[in-house]
C-alpha cells in the first residue's frame, strides 16, 4: 500500500467538512448477520499489527453462491480525523487513477469504486472507517449494503432501560478544553455488542481509555450513549456536560 | 529400547549444522526442539540447504536402554527397498517419488550411547549420514527413521519415527529473520534450554512454508523458486484481480486463510507483489517490492490475474496511478521484474486480438514496461518488505 500522500485525494478539505458541534463514536461495532441479508459470517478477524485504528474484517457468504461474497472491513479509530486518515490511506493503496466522491448520503464522507470496476463503497461515520466490497467472483451490488450499515451506525433506538456508564466531567469544561470522561461497563458485552454515542455541542473522541469530549463554544454538551447487543433491547442513557 | 525425543533445530542460534529456527503460524508459537518427542505431535523440521555446512546434526534423547551399559545405535531410511524382483521395481518407484517427496535426511549415524542405572542416556549428537539436504530442491519431504540397536545378531529394530521436513534454498530472507533475543540477556550466559525468548513473529511460519515449498517444489535456483511462486500467485483459481489492496503491511496470516478457505476473493497488484516476494524470500529469495509510478495512461492489454489467455475477455486495460511488482536488483531500470499480478502480451501488436501470454518472470524492467505502457513513468526509488502478520 501507497504510505506518501500523492494528492489525489485532499485530506484537510475532508476534514472541514466534518462538523465541530456534533460527533459519533463507535466502541466495538461490527456487522450483524440482520445488517447483512442473513448472509452467512464465513470470516471474523481482527487485524493484528494495527498501529492507528484497529480492524476487524468480516466476510459474508450468500448461502445460494458460494461465489457471492461482500467484505466489509471496520477500522475503529480514535477520532473522526484518524478515520479520515485511514480512509484516505485506504483509497492510495486503489490503483485506480482516482476513486470518485459517492454514494450520495452515506457516511460524513464517501467514496465508491466507479462502473466497470469491482463495486466497492469507502466510507467515514464517525470514529470508524469502513470498507465494504464486493468480494466474489459474483458481482454484488454494494451500495444497497452500505446504507444500510451506516443507517444502523445512525440507528438511535428507543429505550426503555437506563444504563450509565461514564464517569467524570461532572464539573464540566472550559470551551476548547478537554472533558475527560472514563467509561466502564458493568459487564463484558455479548459477542458483536457496541457502544454507540452521539455527541450534539461538541466532538468526542478516544484516548488512552478514555473519552475526550470538546466544545468550541460555552454552552453545552448533550451526550447520548447507547448500548447494542443482538438479540437484547437496547440500552441508552442521556447525559449534559457544562462548557464555560 | 525407545526414543524420548528428536531436537532437529538444536542450535537456534545457527543454521550451518542443523535445522533453522521457525514457529507454527503468525499467532502460534515459536517451533522449540524437541521437534519430535514421544507421545506428542510431531512438529516440522526446515533446512536452509545453502547455509548448511559439511555436518548436519540431531541430537536425540534414548530410554529402556540396558543399566549402566553402552548400546550402539542408528536410525535407517524405514523405507528402504525389498528383496527380489518386486523389491527392485519397488525401488525404483520409490526413488523417483523421493525425488520429490521422499526422504532428505538419509540416516542417523551410529553411536554408542551410554545409559545410566535407570536406563535413560543423556543428549546425545547423532550425524545425518547420506543425506540429500545439501542437493536436494525446494520441497516437503517426509522421511520416516527405523532406529535399530546394535545386538549379538545384528541390528534389531526399536521405532519407528516420521518427520516432516521443508528444504528451503538458503536463509529466509527479509521480512524474515532468524533473530531471537532472550528477555534477560544475562540468560545467554547458561544453556539454551530453558532461555525464554521474545516473541518474533518474523520467523519463517510453518504454515507459509507449506503454500511457499508446495508452490516452488522442485527448483533448485532462487530464480526458478521466484519464477514458480510468481507463476503460482498468478494462477491460484480462487483470485481475482481488483484495484484494492486487501492484504496491506503484509496480511499474510488473513492471505493464507483466504486460500485456504474455498471462497473466491479479491487481491490487487500490490497484494500479489507481497505474496511474490514475502514468499520467495522465505525460500531464500532476495526479491523487493518495487512501485512503478505509471503516468495515468491507459496500459496495454493484459491478461488478468488468473485469467485464461484464449478468453478475449480476460485481456483487460486499466489506468493505474501505480502499479507494483516483485523485483530483483536495484532500484532502477536494469532490474528483474517478478510480476504474479498479470500475464503481459509478446505479440507486438497490442490492438489485435492476437495474444501471447507470458508471466514475467525475472523479465528485464525495460522490455516488461514496453509491453504495459508506451509512456515512461518513474520508478519508486525506496523499495520495501513488508513485515508480516
Amino acid at each position: 500500500m501507497r504510505n506518501t500522500d500523492d494528492g489525489r485525494y485532499n485530506v484537510e478539505a475532508m476534514l472541514g467538512r466534518i462538523s465541530t458541534d456534533r460527533a459519533e463514536l463507535f466502541l466495538g461495532f461490527v456487522p450483524w448477520q440482520e445488517d447483512c441479508e442473513g448472509w452467512t459470517r464465513s470470516m471474523r478477524e481482527l487485524r493484528p499489527e494495527s498501529a492507528e485504528c484497529s480492524m476487524t474484517r468480516t466476510i459474508w457468504d450468500d448461502p445460494a453462491d458460494r461465489n457471492a461474497r461482500v467484505l466489509i472491513d471496520v477500522y475503529e479509530c480514535h477520532s473522526v480525523a484518524d478515520a479520515v486518515r485511514s480512509l484516505v490511506q485506504m483509497l492510495q493503496g486503489d490503483q485506480l487513477a482516482l476513486v470518485p466522491e459517492g454514494p450520495p448520503g452515506i457516511g460524513d464522507v464517501a467514496f465508491m469504486h466507479p462502473p466497470g470496476s469491482s463495486p466497492a463503497v469507502f466510507f467515514v461515520r464517525g470514529n470508524l472507517c469502513l470498507r465494504m466490497a464486493s468480494f466474489g467472483r459474483q458481482v454484488v451490488p454494494i451500495a444497497p449494503w452500505a446504507e444500510r450499515i451506516d443507517s444502523r451506525l445512525r440507528d438511535r433506538p428507543s429505550s426503555a432501560q437506563s444504563l450509565d456508564f461514564l464517569s467524570g466531567g461532572e464539573q464540566g469544561a472550559k470551551a476548547g478544553e478537554a472533558l475527560v470522561l472514563t467509561y466502564e461497563l458493568p459487564w463484558r458485552l455479548a459477542e458483536d455488542g457496541y457502544l454507540k454515542i452521539f455527541v450534539e455541542g461538541g466532538t468526542l473522541e478516544r484516548a488512552n481509555g478514555t473519552l475526550i469530549a470538546r466544545a468550541v463554544q460555552p454552552g453545552q454538551i448533550e451526550l447520548e450513549a447507547i448500548i447494542a447487543e443482538a438479540g437484547r433491547p437496547s440500552l441508552s442513557f442521556h447525559r449534559s456536560y457544562r462548557i464555560y | 529400547m525407545k526414543v524420548r525425543e528428536i531436537h532437529f533445530n538444536h542450535d537456534p542460534l545457527s543454521m550451518s549444522s542443523d535445522a533453522i529456527t521457525i514457529r507454527q503460524t503468525y499467532a502460534g508459537d515459536r517451533i522449540a526442539a524437541p521437534e519430535w518427542r514421544e507421545a506428542y505431535p510431531a512438529l516440522p523440521v526446515a533446512y536452509a540447504s545453502g547455509a548448511l555446512g559439511g555436518t548436519v546434526t540431531i541430537k536425540a534423547r534414548f530410554a529402556n536402554g540396558p543399566p549402566n551399559s553402552v548400546a550402539r545405535i542408528r536410525a535407517i531410511d524405514a523405507d528402504l527397498p525389498q528383496t527380489g524382483c518386486l523389491g527392485l521395481l519397488l525401488y525404483f518407484i520409490l526413488s523417483f517419488i523421493k525425488t520429490f517427496a521422499g526422504n532428505v535426511l538419509g540416516s542417523v549415524g551410529e553411536k554408542d550411547v551410554s545409559f545410566d542405572a535407570s536406563g535413560n542416556s543423556s543428549l546425545e549428537t547423532l550425524v545425518l549420514a547420506n543425506h540429500k539436504l545439501k542437493t536436494s530442491a525446494v520441497g516437503i519431504r517426509t522421511t520416516r527413521w527405523t532406529w535399530q540397536v546394535r545386538g549379538e545378531d545384528g541390528w534389531t529394530d526399536f521405532e519407528t519415527t516420521q518427520h516432516r521436513i521443508y528444504v528451503i534454498l538458503g536463509a529466509s530472507r527479509s521480512p524474515w529473520n532468524q533473530q531471537l533475543t532472550p528477555v534477560a540477556t544475562q540468560l545467554l550466559l547458561g544453556p539454551l534450554d530453558g532461555v525464554i525468548f521474545f516473541n518474533n513473529t518474523q520467523l519463517p511460519w510453518a504454515d507459509a512454508l507449506e503454500v511457499a515449498c508446495s508452490w516452488a517444489a522442485g527448483s533448485r535456483t532462487a530464480h526458478d523458486a521466484a519464477s514458480a511462486i510468481t507463476r503460482a500467485v498468478n494462477s491460484r483459481t480462487l483470485q481475482v484481480y481488483d484495484t484494492q489492496t486487501y492484504f496491506g503491511g503484509f496480511w499474510l496470516s488473513n492471505y493464507l486463510t483466504m486460500l485456504n478457505g474455498g471462497g473466491s476473493f479479491l487481491t490487487n497488484c500490490t497484494d500479489c507483489a507481497n505474496a511474490v516476494t514475502t514468499l520467495a524470500n522465505l525460500l531464500g529469495c532476495d526479491l523487493w517490492e518495487q512501485y512503478f509510478f505509471t503516468p495515468f495512461d491507459l496500459t496495454k492489454p493484459f491478461l488478468t490475474l488468473n485469467g485464461d489467455p484464449l478468453l478475449e475477455s480476460d485481456w483487460v486495460s486499466y489506468t493505474w496511478s501505480y502499479h507494483e511488482f516483485g523485483w530483483l536488483g536495484p532500484a532502477n531500470p536494469s532490474g528483474s521484474v517478478y510480476d504474479g499480478c498479470l500475464q503481459v502480451d509478446m505479440d507486438d501488436n497490442p490492438n489485435d486480438e492476437i495474444h501471447i501470454a507470458k508471466h514475467p518472470t525475472g523479465m528485464p524492467f525495460p522490455g516488461y514496461k514496453d509491453r504495459l505502457w508506451d509512456a515512461t513513468g518513474g520508478l519508486d526509488p525506496a523499495q520495501a518488505r513488508r513485515a508480516v502478520f
